[in-house]
């Protein structure tokens, strides 16, 4: 760019060496421990984001083969029942509430202003609450399992197991107070990224040229806003109900359990759509990159995207197949489960074409994509 | 891998609990279902393998022509329009499915099953030829009969799912569910607690016999009687200690004073196959094992210890194990 065009859209009387300076004041990292501890630079905070994220997986996988340990041979002696349930209910929590989720919002946290041209995520300082609030949630689950009140009511925490009646102790507390953290956490990030994708892209770069992971992350993210209340209205009555004597989801006093499955399928169906979107983002702009060409059909892309954010909600109630819905609810949430492989297979064939239209890279991520088919 | 592949459906498909051995009407529709579900996708998948094997390694002209992109959105969209009508085909295929395993309108026998932590009270309904009765993680049926089974639960959900036989279906507490349950052959059909109850939901099996019509009318004659009268001195010793001790506020025996509705009805319990629901077949060293300290065999069940005599604990398992 020449130097008269650039002066055209300068607002500063500084010199050129005076506003890099300022500019480089400003935006570089302090020394210090304290200053690396509240950074707001959402390249940091992606990175620590995304490093946490690794550790609670790894954790997640020595849970698993505990539990693989005990199952190897039938009636083994080598954990307790009790044990037992406490590990495969941190096994889904952490790798649900403390990974898989997280560990997508924390690419996009990293991703998504560079992406979109701007020097950092909206409300840099809420980005790096929701970092924090994650790393409480995370812990507070961790050490509660350390000194063996780990919650043992499953991932779902079905009532009226996780309820005051059959749930002893401070467990089922422990689980619901981690849910009011880890998605207090991951609304932060999702109004974020909505902010940063609608109000902060570069000059110039209309919501219909942003890369395929920013539409994938920006539908993620409605998704989120949307689902995570029904989850944060489920735990909070649940906490209600066993420290103050509520009677949400006790049948006996016209409660219903139920209601319990009903608003924690609303939030987890939809999860599955969170963790699954910013996945296929990442595949076409992988496949787009390494097959030199721009992915075929982007506005195809979009709008399966969209499509398949706006299904997500309809389909909840097929956790609830064999809960005793009436038959005609049931089928209705069969056709609507059934018809999300529609955008999932015009994401399938759009790659399909790109690769064949262009001329693919084998090189790592490539190769992962390929081996992800 | 791949030569293990059928091998290890071999394996999967074999035995009494599993929902690719079903010997009901129910189990069948839905064993159709998931065979022709899994094809049909399995050959799509190959279809999208092949294609994607000549994306990458095709031979390439220079330079995208417009009639290239073109053909390409004919052939996506073509492709589009065909999983949607696959799609629906399926969808379609799982409504006659669903339909065809629903209640029918009148069942021959009905049962009332109530689940607990963490066992299966059973009642049989009484009929024109017997009275009502009540048993324990034991059903018999008739071979070749519909039989509606209502579930209930007295305390967290559960959930009945005998694969060989029938769908999955949920108790939940406050509400009363149901499920159509019918075996072709004779046979014992495992089942098994499918929605996690707590610590033992592991241990938390039912045993489905089907059995001849004759036969099945011949069980629920003996299961309809009380207890018959004693002969060995042992049981008839452990039948004393049993009604002194605190084993008779919790269980019942009927034509003895025992009347307890906490554990399971005992008067037949010597005619089930197993006891604590799936956990040990039912011998008279079992009996005195669980009797002696069911907390280890079984930790956190509601059954407590209840202290013994050698010469007591030996008489009251002579005595369950003769309650035929």
């Amino acid at each position: 760019m020449t130097r008269s065009a650039e002066d055209g859209l300068r607002d500063t009387a500084l010199s050129d060496r005076e506003l890099k300076r300022a500019l480089a004041s400003t935006w570089s990292a302090q020394p210090g421990l304290w200053e690396a501890l509240s950074t707001v630079d959402h390249k940091v905070i992606g990175r620590r984001y995304i490093a946490t994220a690794f550790v609670f997986l790894a954790l997640g996988g020595v849970l698993s083969l505990l539990m693989r340990l005990q199952l190897a041979q039938p009636e083994a002696r080598f954990i307790g029942p009790d044990r037992y349930n406490q590990i495969f209910t941190m096994h889904g929590s952490n790798m649900m509430f403390l990974f898989a989720v997280p560990v997508m919002q924390a690419m996009a946290v990293y991703l998504v202003p560079l992406m979109v041209g701007t020097r950092n995520i909206a409300f840099p300082r809420l980005n790096a609450f929701s970092y924090w609030i994650y790393v409480a949630g995370g812990l507070l689950l961790w050490i509660a399992f350390i000194v063996d009140t780990g919650p043992d009511v499953g991932w779902f925490a079905y009532v009226p197991l996780s309820g005051p009646q059959y749930g002893a102790g401070k467990r089922a507390d422990i689980w619901a107070q981690m849910i009011t953290f880890t998605e207090l956490s991951a609304l932060a990030v999702a109004v974020e990224i909505v902010v940063t994708v609608f109000k902060q892209r570069a000059p110039g770069m209309s919501l219909d040229r942003i890369p395929l992971f920013v539409w994938s992350m920006l539908v993620t993210s409605f998704l989120v806003i949307l689902a995570m209340p029904a989850i944060m209205i489920a735990s909070t009555s649940l906490i209600l109900d066993r420290l103050v004597g509520t009677h949400f989801f006790n049948p006996a006093e016209g409660g219903d359990v139920l209601l319990w499955q009903h608003l924690f399928w609303f939030f987890g169906h939809p999860e599955v759509y969170i963790i699954f979107l910013p996945a296929v983002g990442m595949v076409s702009t992988i496949v787009a990159t390494f097959t030199g060409r721009p992915v075929f059909g982007y506005l195809a892309m979009v709008m399966a995207l969209v499509a398949t954010g706006v299904l997500a909600f309809g389909l909840w109630v097929h956790h609830m197949f064999v809960a005793g819905l009436p038959r005609l609810g049931e089928s209705f949430f069969t056709a609507s489960s059934m018809a999300i492989a529609v955008p999932a297979g015009l994401q399938i064939f759009c790659w399909l074409a790109t690769i064949w239209a262009g001329k693919p890279i084998f090189k790592t991520p490539f190769l992962f994509v390929m081996a992800s088919w | 891998m791949v030569a293990l592949w059928p091998a290890a459906f071999a394996c999967g498909c074999s035995g009494n609990q599993s929902a690719l051995a079903p010997y009901g009407a129910p189990a069948i529709h839905v064993e159709h279902l998931i065979v022709g579900i899994v094809a049909l996708c399995t050959l799509i998948w190959v279809a999208v393998m092949l294609v994607l094997g000549l994306a990458l390694w095709r031979k390439r002209q220079q330079g995208e022509t417009e009639i290239q992109q073109r053909r390409l959105a004919v052939v996506v969209t073509a492709s589009v329009a065909a999983t949607a009508v696959l799609i629906a085909g399926m969808t379609v295929a799982s409504f006659y499915t669903t339909r065809s395993i629903g209640l029918p309108q009148r069942a021959s026998i009905a049962i009332t099953v109530r689940a607990q932590q963490w066992w299966w009270q059973v009642f049989y309904a009484s009929s024109a030829a017997t009275p009502g009765f009540q048993t324990a993680n034991e059903i018999h049926i008739p071979v070749g009969q519909d039989v509606h089974v209502r579930l209930e639960s007295a305390d967290v959900i559960h959930s009945f799912w005998v694969p060989s036989l029938a769908g999955k279906q949920d108790l939940v507490p406050g509400r009363s569910n149901s499920l159509l349950l019918r075996a072709e052959k004779p046979g014992v059909y495992r089942g098994q607690c499918a929605e996690f109850c707590g610590l033992q939901h592991g241990h938390m099996a039912v045993m489905v016999i089907a059995e001849a019509p004759a036969d099945y009318a011949r069980w629920t004659a003996a299961q309809s009687a009380d207890a018959i009268p004693l002969v060995a001195p042992d049981a008839a010793a452990g039948r004393i200690a049993f009604l002194a001790k605190p084993c008779a506020a919790c269980h019942t025996i009927r034509g003895t004073t025992a009347t307890g509705n906490t554990g399971p009805d005992l008067t037949h319990v010597g005619s089930r196959q197993t006891i604590a629901a799936g956990l040990v077949e039912t011998t008279r060293g079992s009996l005195a094992a669980w009797i002696a300290d069911p907390q280890t065999l079984k930790p956190g069940n509601n059954m407590p210890m209840v202290p013994l005599t050698s010469v007591e604990l030996q008489n009251i398992s002579a005595y369950m194990e003769s309650l035929k």
